[in-house]
């Protein structure tokens, strides 16, 4: 694994992730979302062939065009009120304790993957917890298809390291595209229900 | 010809595009999903695979060839794995001619052919990777029958299952990964003692054991019960006959007693505390989902029996709870057809406008718990035999699944059948179509004992 901007990939994934957790416009996150897949492809490219880690990074921007799309419908509908800043505060914390606890056992969970660099497991972890982080505060369907995002680049991360195969990383790409196009068709429903109630 | 081509990519594209053609009512895609389902499912019993079979007087042979290879991956499917199609496509034959008969939206019938054309492709997949993978897209794909669409529906059940669903599968696929080349390690092995810790944790987030608010119930809230016992069917099953492939690839399972007594007390712990929960439920929805909680519980029980009895226990469970299933979905969606609500101050007094409905739904929940003569009796029987001594904590969750089935059906039985009062719901007013075939159907499926040969067929036609 070399190349500076790889080591910039594997270091800039989780600060982006981190960012996602706690930027409430849904503008940003899309951004965010494609900047990390961008990232992540980055990192994967010192495992992967460059076209493989390109489709992955395809899927990933066409979850993050889903889920505009599906937001800017529910958006006609009305948006809901901004979290608070003691809100957004409390996640950086709780964020960064759970950054802490990766980097205490990460000796431990590269022990588990040891094919894998450490430093790609540390950024893999980082983007599990963070994402498991946005699943577990919140029911809206933007966040909770943002997050399962975030959890799924983590796990592509290593698993790039493990697997090597067209249709295991194309059922990948397809995975992740169909929660993008999940959570995007719960957030246009939910809406059109409350809109209805 | 590859077999997987009829019974996997067929159906699939014909479900695909029955359930994105923009015309046609549920009874005319139902009767297309009918004939088409019952057809595969005949052909399964009849058409031998990889042997020439001669049709048209010798002069046209037909060879089924048992694989078939995408993108470098090879796909499966053994003459010996003919009677999961029966079982499969006979099962999904019987939930769209139930589908119009309950009044469901035309989309239903074609998620009929999807699902199980879904489930045989994962269990086509030689690579256990790939299976759940494929498993993984298909319990993704349930959502958007949970959540149909031009329907007001309230989704924070399907987006509370979205995040739990996402949460298992990475854990369930590095599983699999640490596990690579590990076929023949043993228990001692520090790296099959972690993939065996990441796996416990995503069957208690898919069981809905963790994180202590269970997704069913929440599904059951927010979902019409028959869609949701439909996509649980061929999910539950898929994931079960995939998981049992487990011991045959990894042959330290087998011998490890540690995994399949951790199994046991998941089983146990999901019976009891849907048993426990179930009476206290005021909406039936929820009752449905802590219902279905309760038959994983029994499904997980018989896994634990291991490759040799499991499929035994597993297929003795299988026929009983399809009809089941078909059955009490079907009575729950004509049961509220008139208001699309399952809430208790809804559906007070409704089942004395359609008696039949309300004895259905009574029955679907006291059926949940193995009473002595239904017909899943004995293969509940026969798990809770081969598990060895009953434990305290087993005998205890048994105790928790009967009274609490008991107490939710006496409930709802109260419920549906008392007088109206000031329920201002409408009342069911029409019949619904071909209600007595449909109930004939069922009770002569279900009770005169033919689910007894296709057990056994199905049974010592065990491949593995």
């Amino acid at each position: 694994m070399s190349g500076s901007w790889v080591m910039w990939a594997v270091w800039g994934a989780p600060f982006l992730a981190l960012l996602l957790l706690v930027i409430d416009d849904w503008r940003m996150q899309v951004l965010l979302l494609a900047g990390l897949y961008t990232l992540a492809a980055a990192t994967v490219t010192a495992a992967w062939p460059l076209p493989l880690a390109a489709a992955q990074l395809v899927a990933g921007w066409l979850s993050g065009a889903i889920l505009a799309i599906a937001q800017n419908i529910q958006l006609r509908r009305g948006a809901g009120p901004p979290s608070p800043l003691t809100g957004r505060l409390f996640r950086l914390l709780v964020a960064a304790a759970a950054l802490v606890v990766i980097i205490q056992a990460l000796p431990t969970l590269h022990a588990w993957w040891p094919q894998v660099p450490r430093r790609v497991v540390f950024s893999a972890m980082a983007l599990f917890a963070l994402g498991a982080l946005h699943l577990a505060w919140t029911w809206q369907p933007l966040r909770l298809a943002i997050g399962s995002l975030t959890l799924l680049v983590g796990f592509w991360l290593i698993y790039a390291w493990l697997q090597h195969g067209l249709l295991l990383s194309g059922l990948l790409a397809v995975l992740q595209a169909m929660v993008a196009w999940a959570g995007g068709y719960l957030l246009v429903q939910g809406s059109s229900h409350e809109g209805q109630a | 010809m590859s077999a997987l081509w009829i019974w996997w990519l067929f159906p699939l594209g014909v479900g695909l595009g029955l359930g994105l053609w923009p015309r046609g009512t549920t009874r005319q895609k139902a009767r297309v999903a009918v004939v088409l389902n019952a057809t595969l499912a005949l052909a399964a019993a009849l058409l031998p695979i990889d042997r020439v079979v001669p049709v048209l007087g010798y002069r046209v042979v037909l060879h089924l060839t048992p694989e078939m290879s995408i993108l470098g991956r090879t796909f499966l499917w053994l003459d010996g794995q003919r009677p999961w199609l029966v079982a499969l496509f006979g099962a999904a034959a019987l939930w769209a001619l139930a589908a119009p008969g309950a009044r469901l939206a035309p989309d239903v019938p074609a998620w009929t052919l999807i699902l199980p054309a879904g489930v045989v492709g994962a269990l086509a997949a030689q690579d256990l990777l790939l299976a759940l993978l494929i498993l993984g897209l298909l319990g993704l794909a349930v959502i958007f029958l949970w959540v149909p669409p031009g329907r007001p529906t309230a989704t924070r059940g399907p987006a509370r299952y979205l995040a739990i669903w996402v949460l298992g599968l990475p854990l369930v696929l590095l599983t699999l990964s640490l596990l690579t080349g590990l076929e023949t390690a043993t228990w001692d092995n520090p790296d099959v003692r972690r993939a065996m810790g990441l796996m416990a944790i995503a069957l208690a987030l898919w069981m809905g054991l963790f994180p202590f608010h269970p997704v069913y119930p929440l599904l059951g809230e927010s979902a019409h019960p028959a869609r949701l016992l439909l996509g649980w069917h061929f999910l539950h099953v898929g994931l079960g006959l995939v998981l049992l492939r487990m011991p045959t690839v990894y042959l330290w399972i087998r011998e490890t007693t540690a995994v399949y007594q951790g199994l046991r007390a998941l089983a146990w712990v999901m019976i009891g505390v849907a048993g426990t929960l179930l009476p206290f439920q005021r909406h039936l929805g929820r009752a449905v989902g802590y219902a279905h909680m309760l038959t994983l519980g029994w499904s997980l029980l018989a896994w634990s029996l291991g490759s040799d009895l499991g499929p035994t226990a597993f297929w003795a469970l299988y026929w009983p709870r399809t009809l089941w299933s078909v059955a009490w979905g079907w009575g729950l969606a004509v049961l509220a057809l008139p208001h699309d609500q399952f809430d208790e101050a809804t559906l007070t007094g409704q089942g004395r406008d359609w008696l039949p409905g309300a004895l259905l739904a009574i029955a679907g929940l006291l059926a949940v718990a193995p009473w002595p003569g239904l017909p899943w009796w004995p293969g509940v029987a026969y798990a809770l035999h081969h598990t060895g001594t009953i434990a305290w904590y087993g005998l205890v969750a048994l105790g928790f699944a009967w009274v609490g089935s008991a107490l939710t059906g006496a409930r709802w039985a109260r419920i549906l059948l008392a007088p109206r009062g000031d329920n201002t719901a409408p009342p069911i007013r029409r019949w619904p179509d071909r209600a007595w075939a449909w109930l004939a159907l069922a009770a002569w499926l279900g009770f005169n004992g033919l689910a007894k040969p296709l057990f056994h067929w199905a049974t010592n036609s065990w491949p593995f």
